[in-house]
């Protein structure tokens, strides 16, 4: 079975958290952790790289929902960038696009947050 | 000794002393029609005093309440006001003046009945009141009865005393005009005034108690809604009746002043009582939060599910057990009795020590093997059961618990609630030897158990059979994975349309099966309070919002089949695209929509998209959970949609049962090296051919 990895750099005050590997129940224990570090360390503006990330189920859909808001309450956000067709997939048969941001690449995400 | 011979006295015998009194009270006032002296003063309102006392205290022994008899018990009261509003519209409007003032043995014996039938009236509806101020009232509730009882007496005995009140009660005129205002006023000594606003504000107070509302059910509501609005104004006529100087408030007078105050008092009530109820019921009839016994079951449940993967402790589990079969059940007492070396009670509403003694005797002589119902136990002085249920806890399959709910009213257990204890009752069992198995620490096998409980709360909750919908055919199948994965489906109505729900709730094993638990409860709330489909998926969104984590959700279809013209209007929330046989061949229809539970922004309702598709121009609709296209074969690779569209164009002229049998062997067939890790769900409808 194929494993879930996640890497961390940061650019102009800006997290890029990347993902790799498969995101389901058993494995979003793992994402929760960095998040729960992140907030600890007054990290709220995230840009999730998805390029290497192969399948999510809906409990890893759960983890987004459950940082967003404790993200956006405290002036960041969590922008999704380059997800594969399939992983988008199942963010837009739950509406996700409606409520989050959803960008192509890492960068115009990143540049997102210069803007405001 | 003698206070003890006086309390005797006031508490037995006490038809056969209303009787008596009644009867002595009607010689008096034969011979002395009108009181002018002291001692006759005392002695007419003694004996009214004690007419009062003892109709009052005997009557409403005789009025059972329970849940069955309660709206009768306010349809009788409106009756009874309905009646006296009758006879007193009679006797103002249609009994001569002349005859009225004409004073003769003629006259004092028509006052004398009249006052008679208004009086027994009067005690019906207090007696009525009675019945429903005490209903599941806490101890307390006594003394403010009492204290409301006392003030009107005192009013009433100084009315009785009142040296002005007789020389105008002799003279007829000029005292009555002050009374109308003075009541409410107070026109005598500040003594009495003090005791009036007393009277108002523990009255008021008193008119709060109105908890018998709650077991109502919501057409019952409605009816209560509008009786107590037409009493309220009834009850309002009244009281203005009584407090105006005409011959209803003379006649009652020379009858006896203290009881006029008594009616007046009543009445006054009544009014307040009645306002109360009516504003209690309105309030309580669109609310989502009804107290349906269905949703106490199901959030019950959910609770239980919550404490069960928490508790270790047996006393602590035993105290959750007993609580929430309390609130299922309305008892008064609950207790618990498990099989050890002797029978271990754990008891909730009664003493330990009180319960114990009987149950063990009890369940000694008696084998319990189904549910019963023992009437009349006695276990202490405040402990005496009408009605007490029993029900079996089979633990291991054998029956070694007990679960005693002891109501003091009669009338209070019946076939509904025997079912849904008993139904609690297997919870219990597993949530028992769960508790059992964690003593001995055996992690895995404790799992297991959580998990079989899980499971059994799903198959409680999804339907055991498909409604019959005319000119529709329906077919569903559900296949739970090994560890429960929330989905869930299940049929309502809706303003006489057949409603359809299919959904997958996030999360897994226990967890998800409370979700679903509370969805039905839910749900089924919501479809008997909702004026259409759309209202009742926004007020379900709201509510999810409210009560799920942040990181749960629910993706659904919510639908609703016309069966005359077979069109399906559904919304589709987050879940898979239905797949559409056409008649040219299989296609997904895409639409917008977003998860339940996941916002309350009006970005979930900009999104609500409502699509309606005919199924006479159609072949058939497939609804499906994601584990249909989610299933992996031993390469982690997903089944997808195009083989799904795929066996759906395949099967196109075979039945629903054909169509659903193929659908599960492809999947079984392609994930046969692989474990199923969710739950399948599918759902199908199509239009019957209709028979030439």
């Amino acid at each position: 079975m194929e494993g879930f990895n996640a890497k961390i750099r940061e650019a102009d005050g800006v997290v890029i958290l990347s993902l790799g590997g498969t995101l389901d129940a058993h494995t979003t224990g793992e994402l929760e952790k960095v998040f729960e570090e992140l907030i600890s360390q007054g990290k709220y503006k995230i840009v999730v790289d998805f390029a290497e990330l192969n399948y999510i189920s809906s409990a890893g859909l759960g983890v987004f929902m459950a940082y967003v808001e404790t993200m956006r309450e405290n002036g960041g956000d969590i922008k999704f960038a380059a997800l594969k067709e399939n992983v988008f997939n199942v963010f837009d048969l739950l509406g996700f696009p409606v409520l989050y941001e959803f960008f192509d690449s890492v960068e115009k995400a990143a540049d997102r947050f210069g803007e405001k | 000794m003698i206070k003890k011979k006086i309390k005797n006295f006031y508490e037995s015998l006490l038809f056969e002393k209303a009787v008596g009194f009644s009867v002595v009270f009607l010689i008096y006032k034969f011979l002395f029609p009108i009181q002018e002296s002291p001692v006759s003063i005392i002695i007419n309102e003694f004996l009214a005093i004690h007419i009062l006392y003892f109709w009052m205290k005997y009557l409403p022994g005789k009025i059972t309440v329970s849940r069955k008899t309660i709206p009768k018990i306010y349809q009788n009261i409106f009756f009874q006001t309905l009646l006296l509003l009758f006879l007193s519209l009679i006797f103002l409007n249609f009994i001569p003046n002349s005859k009225f003032y004409d004073a003769g043995f003629l006259r004092e014996v028509g006052l004398l009945f009249i006052s008679s039938i208004f009086l027994v009236l009067i005690i019906y509806i207090y007696a009525g009141f009675t019945k429903l101020f005490f209903y599941k009232q806490k101890p307390n509730a006594v003394s403010y009865f009492r204290v409301m009882v006392i003030f009107t007496l005192i009013i009433g005995v100084m009315n009785a005393f009142d040296p002005f009140v007789n020389s105008a009660a002799e003279t007829g005129e000029g005292f009555f005009n002050i009374l109308s205002l003075g009541y409410l006023i107070g026109w005598k000594n500040d003594f009495e005034n003090i005791f009036q606003i007393a009277l108002i504000i523990i009255l008021v107070v008193n008119a709060f108690r109105v908890s018998w509302i709650a077991i109502l059910n919501k057409k019952q509501k409605k009816t209560l809604a509008g009786l107590s609005f037409i009493l309220a104004i009834v009850f309002i006529v009244l009281v203005v009746m009584f407090f105006e100087n005409n011959k209803i408030t003379k006649t009652a007078y020379l009858f006896s002043p203290t009881v006029f105050i008594t009616s007046v008092t009543v009445l006054l009530y009544g009014a307040v009582y009645s306002t109360v109820v009516f504003f209690t019921a309105v309030f309580h009839i669109p609310t989502a939060e009804e107290a349906d016994r269905a949703t106490a079951e199901y959030s019950s449940l959910l609770e239980f599910g919550r404490m069960m993967s928490r508790i270790w402790d047996f006393e602590d589990l035993a105290v959750t057990i007993l609580k929430l079969s309390q609130k299922i059940s309305n008892a008064d007492s609950v207790w618990l009795a498990i099989k050890k070396d002797d029978f271990e009670l754990y008891t909730l509403g009664v003493g330990e020590n009180n319960a114990a003694s009987f149950t063990r005797k009890f369940l000694k002589k008696n084998k319990v093997n189904t549910a019963v119902v023992v009437r009349g136990i006695s276990l202490s002085r405040d402990n005496q059961f009408k009605e007490t249920l029993i029900s079996p806890i089979k633990i291991k399959g054998k029956h070694t618990g007990y679960l005693f709910s002891a109501f003091k009213n009669s009338e209070e257990t019946d076939e509904d609630l025997m079912r849904t204890i008993s139904g609690l009752m297997d919870y219990v069992a597993l949530a028992i030897e769960n508790s059992e198995l964690a003593k001995k620490s055996i992690e895995n096998e404790r799992m297991e158990k959580e998990l079989e409980l899980a499971r059994e709360i799903q198959m409680k909750i999804i339907p055991d059979k498909l409604p019959a919908v005319k000119g529709i055919k329906v077919e569903a199948r559900f296949i739970p994975a090994f560890e429960v994965g929330g989905d869930y489906y299940d049929f309502f109505n809706l303003g006489g349309k057949k409603i359809f729900v299919i959904a997958d709730v996030s999360g897994k094993g226990m967890e998800a099966s409370y979700i679903m638990a509370e969805m039905k409860g839910v749900l089924e709330t919501l479809s008997a309070v909702s004026r259409d489909l759309k209202e009742m998926i926004i007020k379900a969104n709201e509510i999810f919002v409210k009560r799920l984590s942040r990181k749960h959700f629910i993706t659904a279809v919510f639908g609703e089949i016309d069966n005359e013209t077979g069109i399906v209007k559904y919304f589709r929330l987050g879940q898979n695209f239905p797949l559409l046989l056409q008649k040219n061949g299989a296609e997904y229809i895409q639409s917008a929509g977003l998860g339940l539970g996941i916002t309350a922004s009006d970005k979930f309702l900009k999104n609500l998209e409502e699509v309606t598709v005919n199924l006479s121009e159609n072949k058939r609709i497939i609804f499906y959970t994601d584990g249909v296209p989610e299933a992996k074969n031993d390469k982690d690779e997903e089944f997808g949609y195009d083989k799904l569209s795929q066996i759906a164009d395949a099967t196109a002229e075979k039945s629903m049962d054909e169509v659903m049998e193929q659908i599960i062997t492809e999947i079984s067939l392609y994930s046969q090296k692989k474990m199923q890790s969710d739950d399948i769900t599918i759902l199908m409808f199509e239009k019957k051919q209709t028979e030439k």
